[in-house]
């Protein structure tokens, strides 16, 4: 244990009382596990793990570590990517993973209600026998649990036409800082007052603990098609991604890859990728028969127009997941072209993409660092990754100095700094480009009102007024970061 | 007067707390039916009005706050585009309500189930607080999660944490074929076919069962909503009269609205395949089940069975019922937006009722 809390003994005792052994982990090959999330990139050990199995031991933590000002960190499974689940030194990680039961699936009201630590696809995989899924679909989604997911608003590949987190989650029980358990909505399409569960959506543990989700599902799609499509420009990928959406049509996924990475994936993927094209585009259509049929035909002829070079299309579900295959695995295959990597999350709107890639291209010559961009083309979040070698002295903070840039322009293209990351530790300076004083102080109320002694993920998501006053108009150049004693990731 | 009055406003404000004078936040009162009387002075916000961007490729729109609903429908239109949640217009001709007001109310029309609620397709907003501040939150792209989901929570809240001074808003294509048929079912048939219906296929975009007969409206690909149409045995409606009846039942035009009517109008939100109500009273169904009208003049009749079944009710002109907990956590979040109490509106935090 390597706390200095003054009560760390009587804190011990008190869990202790509440817990059973088996649901509370002090010692250093123990806490290992939960030294990281999904920013592997900055690690630091927790004081204790605490891994509750019910609500009411989420709440009796929650009363002792308010009692002794002991920060609480949940975690659903660690997947997230900015670092929201970063353990405090001085505190406590409340894992929900052994909260991992479906509690009911409600096929007449298409709902299904699960404790937080359910994954993500575990929900679909339960909901199947009805006809059911569950929609949201991070690239995590194997691992991912739903808890996180609702902290994270967790997105995909298919929000344009199916909605993000938010969208699709009903009602949740929350337990707040005071230790009180609200249940917020349930089986029904709206709730009276304040819409606290949208505030709750994309919170990252900072404004209460979710010991339970009630989730809508719809009904599996009739019918896909998969059709993979090659430019020799990339503007011409984003034209047509345009011309698609102006011809009325909501396809059920839209993604975009550069060239770098249509390399990479298709090294490791074997996806059948064309490596000559600059850009290529995976879209997904669903509907009726007749419906997607239609549709395939009617993209495919907007796409011969916007000048495809390359059209493949894959009616049968085989062919769709090796069309499909090369794109999820696009980020481990990048980790194979560079010792290590840094995944940006900015949105932008889709007609600036030209101008956002060719800003990156005049960064990435500026920093000597090569990008590969994966782009969620049909909602305008792109994915740049940012290839380099943490064991070369000083490309770390280069990195991550030109990831800052890369954001700062998605900001000045009117965009954002975080599609569906979430800002965690790592994307606390770049908030600063975002949000000007009063709206942080705005947020910083919010947070007061609703955890006024602080200890829910504190330092998270929101930047202090110092801090931004500190960076000011920071500009990097050089990799030389002005202030290096604030941590920045 | 009117175009850009956000000097004007955040002027207003100001002083209004300088010299503690209580405001509310006023569209076209389109919705003064459904409020209780507010002790206060008006900040006008129909004057603030304009749509100011708008991308159809982008299937995005941010308009000024008090723009009329109805115009920017008819902007969305002339690109065959429209808001999915088909929110109501409530008032009377020119006064129909603004877009703030729509999204400040919360309320969505039939295509709720499938089009998701006005809530969902909030994107971003600049808002100007309690304290006189213009602040903005969110912004013009689908996915965004860079702090708290300021814009998102202002749907719903009635005015009580600012005023709404630009909304943008996610849209979405008008289907390319829409048709509508009509049951002859009793509620409980319809309550049974609905719960069938869910779980299948069907282009479904709005569902209404009342006096004795059910309106399903189907729409989406033109191949789609035949095939959907196949399996059910109802009368096809003419498409304008089916246009005028949707209408009416989004606009809370219909005959089963009016106020003429003795007994009290309740809204109950409820699990879309809940039980009907075993008392009787009239009712009217949305929302393949979810939302149901109810004419009772009892109270605790209503509350009691709409606690039963996991939903919620409210009176048209009372106050909604909010759960104590979270009332309280209510008050203190309207007071990080609004820490004067300068807003007054029609949601009452600070007793449990």
């Amino acid at each position: 244990m390597n706390t200095s809390h003054k009560n760390a003994e009587l804190v011990l005792d008190q869990l202790r009382g509440v817990l059973p052994d088996t649901s509370l982990i002090t010692d250093a090959a123990g806490l290992k596990p939960y030294e990281t999330d999904g920013l592997t990139a900055i690690r630091e050990l927790p004081w204790l793990v605490v891994l509750p199995t019910t609500e009411h031991q989420v709440v009796e933590v929650v009363n002792i570590c308010r009692q002794h000002q002991v920060p609480i960190i949940a975690r659903g499974a660690g997947t997230g990517l900015s670092g929201g689940a970063r353990p405090h030194k001085h505190g406590v990680v409340l894992g929900l993973s052994k909260m991992n039961q479906i509690l009911h699936v409600d096929e007449v009201n298409s709902v299904a209600r699960v404790q937080p630590g359910v994954r993500n696809l575990a929900i679909t995989e339960a909901a199947k026998q009805f006809g059911l899924y569950y929609a949201p679909d991070p690239s995590s989604q194997i691992a991912c649990s739903i808890g996180g997911n609702v902290a994270e608003n967790a997105g995909g590949v298919h929000c344009l036409k199916y909605g993000l987190t938010v969208h699709n989650v009903l009602g949740v029980r929350v337990v707040t800082s005071d230790g009180e358990v609200l249940e917020i909505g349930g089986a029904v399409y709206d709730r009276p007052g304040l819409d606290l569960l949208a505030l709750l959506c994309g919170s990252e543990g900072m404004l209460g603990i979710v010991t339970e989700v009630t989730v809508a599902l719809l009904p599996q799609p009739q019918q896909k098609s998969v059709i993979l499509v090659g430019f020799d420009e990339v503007t011409q990928a984003g034209a047509a991604v345009a011309d698609i959406i102006a011809a009325g049509i909501i396809p059920a996924g839209m993604e975009m890859m550069d060239k770098r990475a249509v390399e990479a994936a298709e090294q490791f993927a074997h996806a059948g990728y064309p490596l000559d094209a600059a850009a290529i585009l995976i879209i997904e259509l669903d509907g009726s028969d007749t419906e997607v049929a239609a549709l395939t035909r009617q993209v495919s002829e907007i796409l011969r127009s916007a000048g495809a070079s390359h059209i493949e299309c894959a009616d049968d579900e085989h062919t769709q997941a090796r069309l499909w295959k090369g794109r999820k695995s696009a980020f481990p295959a990048v980790g194979r072209l560079s010792p290590d990597y840094l995944c940006m999350d900015g949105t932008i709107p889709r007609a600036r993409l030209a101008e956002v890639l060719t800003r990156i291209d005049e960064l990435s010559s500026e920093f000597n660092l090569a990008v590969a961009n994966v782009f969620h083309a049909a909602d305008g979040n792109l994915h740049p990754l940012i290839l380099f070698d943490a064991n070369v002295d000083g490309q770390t903070e280069q990195a991550m100095a030109m990831g800052a840039r890369i954001l700062e322009v998605c900001v000045e293209m009117g965009g954002t700094v975080t599609g569906e990351h979430g800002v965690g530790v790592e994307k606390l300076d770049t908030m600063c480009v975002q949000f000007n004083a009063a709206e942080l102080e705005q947020f910083f109320a919010i947070k007061r009102a609703m955890d006024s002694v602080d200890i829910l993920n504190p330092g998270k998501g929101i930047p202090t007024l110092t801090r931004c006053g500190e960076l000011g108009g920071m500009h990097v150049h050089g990799g030389h970061l002005p202030f290096p004693e604030i941590e920045r990731f | 007067m009117s175009g850009d009055q956000t000097a004007e406003l955040a002027a207003a404000v100001a002083s209004a707390v300088a010299e503690n004078r209580p405001l509310f936040i006023a569209g076209h009162g389109s919705k003064k039916a459904w409020q209780p009387e507010l002790q206060a002075e008006p900040l006008d916000l129909a004057t603030h009005t304009g749509v100011i961007d708008y991308q159809p490729t982008e299937l995005v729109v941010t308009t000024r706050g008090g723009t009329p609903l109805s115009e920017l429908n008819q902007v969305l239109a002339e690109q065959g585009q429209q808001l999915a949640s088909e929110p109501p217009l409530l008032g009377a001709a020119a006064k129909q309500g603004t877009v703030g007001g729509a999204v400040a109310s919360g309320f969505s029309g039939p295509a709720r189930p499938w089009g998701g609620s006005l809530r969902d397709a909030v994107l971003g907003v600049e808002l100007l607080n309690g304290k006189g501040e213009v602040l903005r939150f969110g912004g013009q792209v689908m996915k965004n999660v860079a702090g708290y989901d300021v814009s998102r929570l202002q749907a719903g809240a009635w005015g009580s944490l600012g005023a709404m001074l630009n909304i943008s808003l996610r849209v979405q294509p008008i289907a390319a074929a829409t048709q509508t048929m009509k049951l002859d079912l009793d509620a409980e048939q319809a309550n049974a076919l609905a719960r069938e219906m869910a779980q299948k296929h069907l282009p479904l975009t709005a569902t209404c069962w009342v006096n004795g007969s059910y309106y399903l409206r189907l729409s989406g690909h033109a191949d789609t909503v035949t095939q959907g149409l196949k399996p059910l045995s109802g009368q096809l409606i003419d498409a304008d009269a089916a246009a005028v009846f949707w209408q009416a039942i989004r606009d809370q035009q219909h005959e089963f609205f009016a106020t003429a009517q003795a007994k009290p109008l309740w809204r109950v939100v409820t699990p879309p395949a809940a039980p009907l109500p075993d008392f009787t009273g009239e009712f009217l169904l949305e929302w393949q089940g979810g939302l149901r009208w109810l004419r009772h003049d009892n109270t605790d009749v209503v509350r009691d069975y709409a606690l039963k079944v996991g939903g919620w009710c409210w009176a048209v002109g009372q106050l909604q019922p909010i759960d104590v907990a979270q009332a309280r956590l209510m008050q203190r979040l309207k007071h990080a937006f609004d820490p004067t109490d300068i807003f007054v509106s029609t949601l009452d935090f600070s007793s449990a009722n």
